[in-house]
């Protein structure tokens, strides 16, 4: 009796203590490995895990607005030319080194000595009217960047997630300058505990995080990590991850499939959807020969029921939106989403008009991603209701992704990646067809407008520009939008305070797992 | 001996020159980019063309080849285009994970397979061995990935016994590897075992019908005698073959196990390095999985004459 109550509290306390001595950690799919940790050879998998370890001086916040991070405050000059920024009071490295602006200008130095293979160098190199003419350090925790003209997308193209233009310490680099391999040493508030590649990257808690005062909203303010590890599971197969999230080895699984939330749901799961900043369009060739004719493509907007194609991808998580100003952007109202509406028999007498006699319609789609694939379904099938000859032609996404690069198509079913400022959008889709074959649009008037926007700092006054760009794209109708991705996740009961965003990055900070 | 080893080794080098240049001609020729694939809808002006020539896809296609069969025969296989890794330690380490999975399959599913093709062919068409032949032939039938996902549904997920995605190294944690490695394990035991068991079946058929076998029976050898060591040796001979073929097949096609299972092992890389158009790694995976193929066949081969005094290296 007595020897088997010794073994229960032995074996009690050893529970005991392996319980206090498990670290909660926070369990995060990502669908393929990281590309590295420097952040110039990226994907979307890389700007998530990265940020949590780095910390850029601006964020945007969840409301896509600008707000600090490793700065604190910032000021404009008059003419809207310098910008002052101050860096966060207590900001330390991971290796306990305090952060400075020489870092800062360290960091923009290696960033810009890269040349084009950082690919947002054009952002401020002047080719696209942004150029960082100067960046002085006037004491240890103030920067000036000093920029050739006015522009309302400098703090954006800072903020910019996919960018990465983050702070990071000057000893990442050897001797010879370049990054060292796997090396992190940032200022976020989780540093970088252990990288198995193909696998998983576990991130730890950074005790000597300082928040700034603001409270966290997207990747701005404070960022304080309350679990004591977030580890990101690469797992590639979608089913394998929702088994994995069902079992309880990973808490959060983003991207998830709108029409599973039911099921997640009945299973005990948390489902968390916003609206998001990813168009999925329908590209139209206007160079090509039929899709040039512009009563043609008058008649396909009219052939198509838009609402219900948005409605029937999304479970109803995101409405019709053929514009650049999604739902989630400060500058959406209504105006936004005039376009011709849906009318089968208007259409038809398009047609007539366009002088269409059944020719064939090519709509390139693949199965890869699997809306692309069923919008293009759906379309194929309304087209075929107003009398549209409309195939598809499905293919591998690297070969239609080679097909968008370089223009070939008619009709394409495509997705684009989250541009958080219309501009941005607005400047990949509007440009020359013969010397950038990716643009959609090819009109100097809408081309001014997009300049115009990138120049016009006054909130209101930008709005009006997006409105004008708008009522000529549903005239010239070069690409048709349907949707704004919705940004799903479905998380294990056990988590509390995590949280979807329109820009679509898990967050590891300010989340508790019981 | 050596001249026979030495002689299958010059054989196999034609095989795998003629490999290199298809899979480099193949991958050429389907359409897709890797610089492409990398930068997205999110290139800039210009840098396709700058990621294209960092990578030479710039270069005539011949001058491509030549200098990676130049590298390649000097041991240096490129580096990954998606993950900047040089391939050859990057193969080599998926390759012993995958290597791990596929031989204690294997090892196991001989194990179970031939004992009961032999008893399936002793008792042949009596109730045992149309019992052992409907069993073979139901396994063979279900797809791998199927039967993979069936399992991790009932023993992962409603169950709770098993891990569901992962993989630990047994050099890591003996323990957890063993858990992790089940399930995947036990899927390729029971999709192979059907094939072997029945190539055992019928080669045991083949050789209990022979005088040899007649005369054993005859001088009152025990049936257990007769089947172990006299018709054991002989008709194992085909299914070591088949045993060969099933080695090299499941090393070069388990990409499917390890995606359901989320094991990072060869057959992985290579899918995901397809997808990416990552050159360097199909074309490295696809030479090792050759060279494999030709490693297996050649040890197979070797291993003949132990098991028939007829067959001569």
């Amino acid at each position: 009796m007595k020897r088997t109550f010794l073994i229960s509290t032995a074996l009690a306390a050893g529970l005991l203590l392996g319980a206090s001595a498990e670290a909660a950690t926070l369990n995060i799919r990502i669908n393929a490995d990281i590309r590295g940790t420097e952040g110039i050879d990226r994907d979307a998998n890389t700007d998530t895990v990265l940020h949590h370890i780095f910390e850029t001086l601006v964020g945007f916040r969840a409301d896509l607005s600008i707000g600090p991070a490793l700065a604190e405050s910032w000021t404009v000059s008059e003419d809207g030319r310098a910008y002052t920024f101050t860096i966060r009071e207590g900001a330390t490295f991971h290796n306990g080194d305090p952060v400075t602006s020489a870092d800062i200008k360290w960091n923009w130095d290696h960033r810009v000595a890269a040349g084009a293979e950082w690919f947002c160098n054009g952002f401020f190199d002047g080719s696209q009217g942004l150029k960082v003419e100067a960046l002085e350090t006037p004491d240890p925790r103030t920067v000036v960047f000093r920029i050739n003209e006015p522009n309302a997308l400098f703090l954006a193209q800072l903020a910019n997630i996919q960018c990465n233009g983050w702070v990071a310490s000057p000893k990442n680099a050897g001797p010879d300058g370049k990054w060292i391999d796997g090396s992190a040493i940032g200022s976020g508030s989780f540093k970088l505990k252990e990288w198995v590649r193909s696998q998983y990257i576990t991130l730890e808690k950074y005790d000597g995080y300082t928040p700034p005062k603001e409270k966290a909203s997207g990747y701005a303010g404070d960022r304080t990590a309350l679990v004591d590890e977030a580890k990101f599971l690469i797992i590639p197969d979608t089913s394998a991850a929702e088994t994995a999230l069902f079992a309880g080895e990973i808490d959060v699984l983003p991207n998830f499939e709108s029409q599973r939330i039911e099921d997640a749901r009945a299973r005990g799961l948390k489902v968390m959807t916003t609206s998001g900043l990813s168009l999925t369009p329908l590209l139209i060739q206007t160079t090509d020969p039929l899709m040039s004719n512009v009563k043609l493509r008058q008649a396909i907007a009219r052939a198509i029921d838009f609402k219900q194609i948005a409605a029937a991808r999304t479970a109803n998580l995101a409405d019709f939106n053929p514009s650049g100003v999604p739902q989630a952007s400060a500058f959406f109202d209504e105006d936004f989403l005039k376009w011709p509406e849906y009318d089968p028999e208007a259409a038809k007498a398009l047609l007539a008009e366009a002088g269409y006699k059944g020719e064939v319609i090519k709509i390139q789609t693949n199965t890869r991603y699997q809306g692309m694939y069923e919008n293009s379904i759906l379309v194929q099938a309304m087209l075929a209701g107003a009398g549209i000859n409309a195939e598809l032609e499905v293919l591998d996404w690297a070969a239609q992704l080679d097909n968008y690069l370089a223009g070939k198509f008619q009709m394409q079913s495509f997705g684009y990646s989250a541009r958080l400022d219309p501009s941005q959008f607005y400047g990949v889709i509007i440009g020359d067809k013969k010397a950038e074959p990716t643009a959609q649009w090819d009109n100097p008037e809408a081309w001014q407008l997009y300049l115009k926007s990138t120049k016009t700092t006054d909130f209101e006054a930008r709005k009006a520009v997006f409105k004008e760009i708008h009522a000529l794209m549903a005239k010239d109708l070069p690409i048709f939008g349907l949707y704004y991705e919705p940004v799903v996740a479905a998380v294990g009961a056990r988590i509390e305070g995590f949280d979807v965003w329109a820009a679509d990055k898990e967050r590891a900070w300010g989340v508790k797992k019981d | 001996m050596v001249r026979f080893l030495l002689t299958r080794i010059a054989t196999a080098i034609p095989t795998l020159f003629l490999v290199s240049v298809t899979v480099f001609a193949l991958m050429r020729a389907i359409p897709g980019d890797p610089a492409a694939l990398m930068l997205g809808d999110l290139a800039q002006p210009g840098q396709l063309e700058a990621l294209r020539a960092e990578m030479g896809l710039d270069q005539p296609i011949i001058v491509q080849y030549l200098y990676w069969l130049g590298d390649v025969l000097s041991g240096d296989f490129g580096r990954s285009i998606a993950t900047r890794q040089p391939v050859l330690p990057l193969m080599l380490d998926r390759f012993s994970v995958s290597a791990t999975i596929v031989l204690v399959a294997v090892f196991f599913a001989t194990l179970i397979a031939v004992p009961a093709g032999m008893f399936a062919a002793w008792r042949q068409n009596r109730a045992g061995d149309i019992a052992v032949i409907a069993t073979s032939t139901l396994l063979l039938s279900i797809p791998s990935f199927w039967l993979g996902l069936m399992l991790l549904l009932i023993f992962g997920l409603q169950l709770g016994w098993l891990p569901v995605v992962g993989y630990v190294p047994f050099s890591r944690d003996f323990g957890s590897a063993l858990l992790y490695i089940i399930l995947p394990v036990v899927t390729l035991v029971l999709v192979e075992s059907g094939s072997i068991t029945r190539m055992a079946r019928a080669s045991t058929i083949e050789v209990a019908r022979l005088e040899y076998i007649t005369h054993a029976r005859a001088k009152g050898l025990s049936e257990a005698t007769v089947m172990w060591r006299h018709a054991f040796k002989n008709a194992f001979a085909p299914t070591l073959t088949l045993i060969g073929l099933v080695l090299g097949s499941l090393l070069a096609n388990i990409a499917v196990i390890e995606t359901v299972f989320t094991i990072p092992g060869l057959g992985r890389l290579l899918v995901d390095g397809i997808y990416a158009r990552d050159y360097p790694v199909v074309q490295g995976c696809m030479l090792f999985t050759a060279f494999l193929y030709v490693v297996v066949n050649l040890l197979v081969d070797l291993l003949y004459p132990l098991l028939d005094p007829r067959v001569t290296a």
